[in-house]
């Protein structure tokens, strides 16, 4: 089913995915790390993400410890036809942050296959698409 | 358009690339090419011993197959049988002595991808649950899309086209 773009998401909010850790989720291509397309595809078009919010990533390192993050805009996901929806109730059992963060992209109308994943190939490869620094260890 | 003409093609690109001084990758799937198009009935079969990697990926698949879980925030990386079934068949169909080690990963929802690397070129299958067809990209040497769409597995021809230009493709 189309989702349905939520317009309380600004253009410039910072969306995080979690990386799963199979390595064909993460690639060197261009000599930095980025994630692959594959971490931006959804058999049902349904990818979750997590809006930023004070203590998210600490939140999500705390859940998927040992994941690599990516930090995506709001404006590419919607630059590539994609809807952004607000999904609370699929957050992760747990999850201390406020569930209305939890939200999944896909496309909101008719979009075959190959395009979606040509658009999920260039928000990969978007230069404002980044994994997120881990801290440093505390002295 | 005749049985022949892919071999013609085929030929006609191994022509070109002796004339010109551009470096091209080393391959040489002649015999596969004419073995498909002479007995186009027959699906070409790929044995372990025509391809190394083989052996190890479908163990990976196998693997896949019984140990994806459903994780809430990143997705559900369960992979359905008949979806893996359905990469085997694409694994009887396609050359595999003519292509190096792919990458397998699954995808959220139950998808899994195959992906090739020459260089920076790139070929990607993924099958999706509930699909009998198979979605492909193929970029050039610059990492951008050359190609793309979808296929199924008894579109021999297809498949064959779109693994010959990854594999004949020039290296800049």
């Amino acid at each position: 089913m189309p989702l349905l773009d939520d317009a309380t998401i600004p253009g410039n909010a910072v969306l995080f995915r979690v990386l799963h850790q199979h390595k064909g989720w993460i690639t060197s291509k261009g000599g930095t790390p980025r994630p692959s397309s594959i971490a931006f595809f959804e058999a049902h078009g349904e990818v979750s993400y997590f809006v930023n919010a004070p203590g998210m990533l600490t939140e999500l390192r705390r859940i998927f410890q040992g994941s690599e993050i990516a930090s995506v805009p709001a404006s590419v996901i919607r630059e590539k036809n994609l809807a952004i929806e607000r999904r609370p109730a699929e957050c992760p059992v747990g999850f201390q942050c406020d569930p209305a963060c939890h939200v999944v992209v896909g496309p909101n109308g008719e979009m075959e296959r190959n395009v979606y994943e040509r658009n999920a190939r260039s928000i990969a490869k978007h230069p404002d698409v980044k994994i997120v620094p881990n801290d440093p260890p505390a002295r | 358009m005749s049985p022949y003409a892919l071999a013609s093609e085929w030929e006609r690109a191994q022509e070109a690339r002796d004339q010109s001084p551009a470096a091209t990758i080393e391959v040489r799937p002649q015999s596969w090419l004419r073995g498909t198009v002479r007995y186009s009935q027959l699906e070409p079969v790929v044995g372990f011993e025509s391809a190394r990697w083989l052996p190890s990926l479908l163990s990976d698949l196998r693997l896949l197959e019984t140990s994806g879980q459903d994780i809430r925030g990143i997705g559900d990386l369960r992979v359905a049988h008949a979806t893996a079934d359905h990469v085997r068949r694409l694994l009887t169909i396609i050359p595999g002595a003519y292509l190096p080690a792919p990458t397998l990963a699954p995808f959220s929802g139950g998808g899994v991808a195959l992906t090739w690397n020459i260089g920076d070129r790139e070929l990607m299958f993924t099958a999706y649950p509930d699909h009998d067809d198979f979605v492909f990209m193929r970029t050039d040497d610059s990492d951008e899309i050359a190609d793309d769409g979808i296929l199924k597995p008894d579109q021999t021809k297809e498949l064959t086209d779109v693994i010959t230009a990854f594999l004949t493709a020039r290296v800049r």
